[in-house]
């Protein structure tokens, strides 16, 4: 037949085809990971240097806490407790003014250089002076670029003092400023060795790192992957797993397949929808960790509008917290109006916030604002999950009193971008704190030393809103609370910033963000905090 | 210019001196126009990714700073990124730089914007080849087929084959695949360019993880490599059947049609001797340009697939860059982009004067 | 006016044999029965025919979108979120509790929409920025033709990604930015139609009867590669919806709550493995839609694409 020819070779070619998929198909079963290794699935977008003084990834600050050591540690069950780091003990003077720490003896830095107070001095008057993202955790604290060398300094090879010029809280003050990348001690002499261009080593330490820990950095590929290898002669305990290898996978979905098929023991991005067959997976666990993190709703007061604080108010009424906590938020967020998360120290119960969805309530609201037939306003907010169901739910209820939100989805750089300008009528924002203290958030956002465009307060989102915080007095109760050595005392002080910040606040606080952790079971002993991973506890069984 | 070529041929076999010259001449101009033509194209390029760059109003400077900085660190960055300088200074900066290939530091990846294009670019070109291999050889059967059997069932059925790869949303297309082979079945390997236990084992001298992994002799890791490369080379590959399969048929009706078929096929020569001996070897050549625009396109449209399939290549990275503000990585990838595109459609140009019969 | 009485006159002999007549009386009658053998011809192609029909239901959908979707696009009610589909949801429910089937219906509209604008900016762009460089040539079409590759070399969802970045995202700046990214081949299209229309008798002729440039680009050069282009842009509407739907994908297409297919895709994406309907039945949207303009467009460039006859 004239036809069949070509059809042959048509078939070969797809018999050719078929053949190579069997081929393949027989290839050696994929290995799954060594026991000795833990992998992790990852949506590493961001990714620029591992210079503590600069970090401002949560992934990388994560993993830089199982590289570097602190001066102190948050403790693996308790963050708010303290524990011995590379200070084996400290002491504050009574008038809180001194604080003196003594450095454990006989620890070296990978270079073989021992681990001295000169180090650990120099190390924070790095972080100061290099100005970089970590700098604010030292300069909200009084430390600035002239008095930071009289302030940390080293009196002998195993001693380190520090003094500050107000009396703060001790236990805030070591929780917020020892804890973290801020007080990882670094290897002067290493470090200065690559100096280049006055950088104080900076250049060089974006690529690795100088100090004690259980782990080292081996390799680190931008969008890619991150490796971490052990150190074997860690001070602290004995670390199980030789190898954490961090592999950026930007799809939940996928994730999730890795994970359910072993090529990966823990994935963090899982998304809504799998988390049902995570939880119904035998091999699997769901570690569902809340986060001092928050979504919130920001109402600039720069608008004409916006200005009412009736208006601002309705918009808290507007919100379904209890429904979209156990739909769209299940797993994912708990409700949380006021302004200190959950966990933190000083965070009023749930029970005592007053929001919820009630229509009437917000249409009365804005009625009495004289805008009964509701107005027209711009919604900026962050383009990935779950901002825009956030947004849609609130814009449908603004719809019903007439108020009519035009949602304008955009990049992260973009969108605080323009909250940090004052360059918005009303968005949807996040915002994450470091510590375990009502401090934490109400120091930003309850807080604004002069609420004036020219003063560029963009560090305080109570400015970026333009809330005039001093007006209602509560500047001066952040700072005194600030300073409050009676826990009691301090407590009820946070209380009442909450009452105000509740009623008054241009501010909708929604979802306080819970962490999910999807992990194989093999994967054990792994501790796990709002603020800290440490991973040299984790085995594999 | 092909024109020009012809004139040229017979006057050479005179060889006469002076118009050797001429030859030579018109061909030195000729080629110094197209290094013109090519270097004002790249300066476009440029510029155009310059003030692409400009009106973005994403802000480089929190990309790298965080939200919660504060003023006197934002503005210290801005500086340092070079943002305070006048527009025309900004550009003749970037321009110079980009001149000696070096686009400077990229400030989310925090590396070399050279040296990350070296990274990340053999895995796209590994992945966009073993792609044109999957289009090439299931798309040019096809394409021969639905030509000789033209409007008949196959014919419709090999161009709906085609299209569906043309008109199915990549990652659908691509998440689904993943479910099916990978999740259920088995038969491939996952998301990433090879299983955890074999990361960062063979040492990196090509970029391209099948060629390294055969040079260091580690033929697990080379099997297990392209376990995981058939996934989403297929699916990518699928994208540009459509087009060679459509672009072979249209090639293939266009000399079946022609005299010489029917004269061969009047001679008594076999159906199969006639059209792969004498329709397909003419349709050879045009095919060649068809393969080379794919190869771009390929190149390109793997931005998508990489995102499903974690592979750590080059249109992750400049989506990546650009949601971040990051102009150095932009434009460093741009201009890349830019170059393969000339690059291919001069060589296209080349090839077919040097393999089409009519051009000589 | 004669044509009119014309076709009149000759309905007693049928309107077919008038279209099939072997010698036309009139220009009217001699270019309706071009149009005539032409449309013989498309119907020859079954899927071509299949592709139109597909065309013709998406625009009566659009238009009658109201009337067919039970709900609006933007009703939500969480308590019927994720529900897969039944009797009483065709296409079952997405996170927020709204109808996929009137989603999906609705969105014909802004695919009809950004499909059409962006045809009728492109190819108007395209054609004149191609028959004016293949026209004049030289320096003018040297300096076109390095602007059209400099736009070529750009990876188009990059180029288009750009731009909806830099203009703020919206339905109207995805159009736009599409647009910039759909003109290019176009341009080169019309310029080598106009140059093998260039050199033939006939614009000589115009030209030594004085006629200026622009009227002989406009009027004769032009038309001569409108056929062409049609075809293009028709086989290109695939790309265009796919382009579309890959910015709204990245989050930078239609404002939600839009039902755009692609937004729709990108959103439903992280419920991929256990909603399945909230990806595929968008996707299939997609894909149907996209596959109708390709088979239209390939039938189309049989009729009037003369390599082919």
């Amino acid at each position: 037949m004239r036809t069949s020819d070509c059809g042959r070779t048509v078939l070969s070619a797809g018999l050719a085809a078929g053949l190579l998929a069997t081929a393949l198909a027989s290839t050696p079963a994929p290995a799954k990971t060594p026991k000795d290794t833990l992998v992790l699935g990852w949506t590493l977008a961001i990714y620029r240097t591992l210079d503590p003084a600069d970090i401002g990834e949560t992934f990388v600050d994560e993993m830089m806490n199982n590289v570097c050591d602190p001066l102190v540690f948050q403790d693996y069950e308790n963050p708010a407790k303290l524990a011995p780091g590379i200070a084996e003990s400290w002491s504050v003077t009574d008038d809180a003014l001194t604080y003196t720490f003594k450095i454990r003896q006989g620890l070296k830095f990978p270079s073989g250089n021992p681990v001295t107070a000169h180090d650990a001095a120099w190390s924070i008057q790095r972080n100061v002076k290099l100005n970089l993202n970590s700098a604010v955790m030292h300069k909200e604290w009084g430390f600035t670029d002239e008095n930071v060398v009289e302030s940390v300094t080293a009196s002998d090879d195993h001693t380190l003092v520090v003094k500050v010029t107000e009396p703060f809280a001790p236990p805030l003050f070591l929780a917020q400023v020892f804890t973290g990348r801020a007080a990882f001690v670094l290897d002067r002499k290493e470090v200065m060795a690559h100096e280049k261009d006055g950088d104080w080593g900076n250049g060089w330490l974006s690529k690795t790192s100088a100090c004690v820990g259980p782990y080292r950095v081996r390799t680190w590929k931008a969008n890619d992957v991150f490796i971490l290898e052990r150190n074997d002669d860690y001070w602290r305990n004995e670390v199980k797993i030789k190898r954490i290898v961090v592999r950026h996978v930007p799809e939940g979905g996928a994730q999730r397949l890795l994970l359910e098929k072993g090529d990966i023991d823990i994935a963090r991005n899982i998304t809504s929808s799998d988390f049902a067959a995570i939880e119904r997976n035998p091999d699997l666990v769901l570690f569902n960790n809340p986060m001092h993190s928050y979504w919130y709703i920001g109402l600039c007061t720069c608008d004409e509008v916006l200005q009412s604080r009736d208006i601002r108010e309705a918009f808290k009424w507007l919100v379904d917290y209890k429904k979209l906590e156990s739909t769209v938020m299940r797993n994912v967020g708990v409700a949380r109006q006021s302004v200190v998360p959950i966990g933190a120290f000083g965070a009023i119960p749930v029970d005592d916030e007053p929001y919820r969805l009630d229509l009437d309530k917000a249409r009365e609201l804005i009625a009495r604002a004289g805008h009964p037939d509701g107005f027209k306003k711009k919604l900026i907010i962050d383009q990935v999950f779950p901002f825009p169901e956030i947004a849609q739910h609130v814009q449908a209820n603004a719809a019903k009193i007439g108020i009519e939100l035009e949602i304008q989805p955009m990049a992260a750089a973009q969108l605080y971008g323009q909250f940090r300008s004052r360059d918005f009528e009303s968005g949807i924002f996040a915002w994450t704190t470091n510590v375990p203290d009502a401090h934490g958030m109400v120091s930003r956002h309850v807080f604004n030393p002069d609420n004036r465009d020219e003063f560029k307060g963009t560090m305080f989102p109570a400015w970026r809103v333009g809330w005039d915080v001093a007006a209602l007095g509560l500047n001066d109760k952040v700072l005194a609370a600030k300073m409050e050595t009676d826990t009691e005392k301090r407590r009820r002080m946070y209380h009442e910033i909450q009452r105000v910040q509740l009623a008054e606040s241009p501010f909708v606080y929604m979802f306080q963000k819970i962490e999910n952790i999807a992990m194989r079971k093999e994967v054990k002993g792994l501790p796990i905090t709002a603020f800290k991973k440490f991973y040299a506890k984790a085995y594999k069984e | 210019m092909a024109v020009s070529d012809r004139d040229i041929e017979p006057v050479g076999a005179l060889a006469d001196r002076a118009v050797r010259r001429q030859v030579w001449l018109r061909r030195a101009g000729a080629a110094g126009r197209l290094v013109v033509s090519v270097f004002v194209t790249l300066l476009g390029l440029l510029a155009l990714t310059f003030f692409i760059g400009r009106m973005l109003p994403i802000d480089p400077v929190l990309a790298v700073v965080g939200d919660q900085a504060d003023q006197a660190t934002y503005e210290m960055m801005y500086r340092k990124l070079g943002l305070d300088q006048p527009l025309y200074v900004q550009f003749w900066t970037y321009i110079s730089s980009a001149a000696r290939l070096d686009f400077g530091v990229g400030t989310f990846s925090g590396q070399e914007v050279a040296s990350d294009i070296a990274r990340v670019f053999p895995a796209t070109l590994e992945l966009a080849t073993v792609a044109l291999l999957v289009g090439v050889f299931l798309g040019i059967p096809m394409g021969v087929l639905a030509a000789v059997f033209r409007n008949s069932l196959i014919d419709h059925v090999t161009r709906i084959i085609g299209l569906i790869g043309y008109s199915t949303p990549i990652f659908w297309l691509g998440l689904m695949g993943l479910l099916v082979f990978y999740g259920m079945l088995g038969w491939v390997g996952g998301p990433g360019r090879v299983d955890s236990f074999y990361i960062d084992i063979v040492e990196p001298v090509t970029g391209s993880i099948l060629i390294d992994a055969a040079l260091a002799d580690e033929w697990d890791i080379f099997w297990n490599a392209v376990s995981h490369i058939v996934m989403p080379g297929s699916i990518l590959g699928f994208t540009a059947l459509a087009y060679i399969a459509r672009m072979t048929r249209s090639f293939m009706l266009e000399q079946l049609n022609q005299e010489y078929v029917i004269t061969a096929r009047v001679k008594g020569l076999s159906n199969r001797q006639v059209i792969w001996r004498h329709a397909f070897r003419n349709v050879a050549v045009p095919l060649i340009t068809v393969i080379a625009l794919s190869y771009g396109f390929l190149l390109e449209g793997a931005v998508l697939t990489e995102t499903v399939f974690a592979w750590p290549g080059f249109g992750q990275y400049l989506t990546n860059a650009l949601l971040q503000g990051d102009m150095n990585a932009v434009l460093g990838c741009t201009l890349v982009v830019g170059v393969i595109f000339i690059a291919l459609n001069l060589l296209s140009d080349l090839l077919y004067r040097l393999l089409d019969p009519r051009t000589k | 006016m004669t044509t009119g009485t014309g076709i009149k006159a000759k309905r007693g002999g049928g309107l077919r044999a008038w279209l099939m007549a072997e010698v036309a009386e009139t220009v009217m009658q001699a270019r309706l029965q071009r149009a005539y053998l032409g449309w013989l011809r498309f119907v020859e192609n079954p899927l071509a025919v299949i592709g139109l029909t597909i065309i013709l239901a998406l625009i009566l959908i659009a238009v009658f979108a109201p009337l067919i979707a039970p709900t609006s696009p933007s009703a939500q009610n969480l308590d019927i979120r994720l529900l897969p589909p039944s009797a009483e949801h065709w296409f079952g429910t997405d996170e927020l509790g709204r109808d996929t089937f009137s989603r999906v219906v609705h969105g014909s509209r802004i695919t009809l929409y950004i499909v059409l604008l962006v045809a009728l900016i492109a190819a108007p762009v395209g054609l004149v920025v191609g028959t004016i460089s293949g026209y004049f040539g030289g320096w003018i079409d040297t300096i076109l033709m390095r602007l059209t590759d400099i736009f070529l070399s750009f990876p188009s969802l990059i180029l288009a990604l750009a731009f909806v970045a830099a203009l703020g995202p919206g339905i109207e700046n995805a159009i736009i930015a599409i647009s910039l990214t759909a003109w290019p081949p176009i341009a080169r299209l019309a310029r080598a139609e106009t140059l093998t229309v260039r050199s033939s008798d006939y614009i000589s002729a115009i030209e030594i009867q004085g006629a200026s440039a622009w009227r002989v680009i406009f009027r004769h050069v032009a038309p001569m590669c409108v056929s062409s282009v049609v075809v293009r842009i028709t086989l290109n509407m695939a790309g265009i919806i796919l382009t579309a739907a890959g910015l709204g994908f990245l989050g930078l297409g239609a404002q939600p709550p839009s039902p755009e297919w692609g937004a729709m895709l990108s959103t439903g994406r992280l419920y991929m493995f256990e909603q399945w309907w909230l990806t595929t039945m968008p996707g299939l949207a997609i894909l149907i839609v996209s596959l109708a303009f390709n088979l239209f467009g390939d039938g189309l460039r049989d009729v009037l694409d003369p390599r082919e006859q």
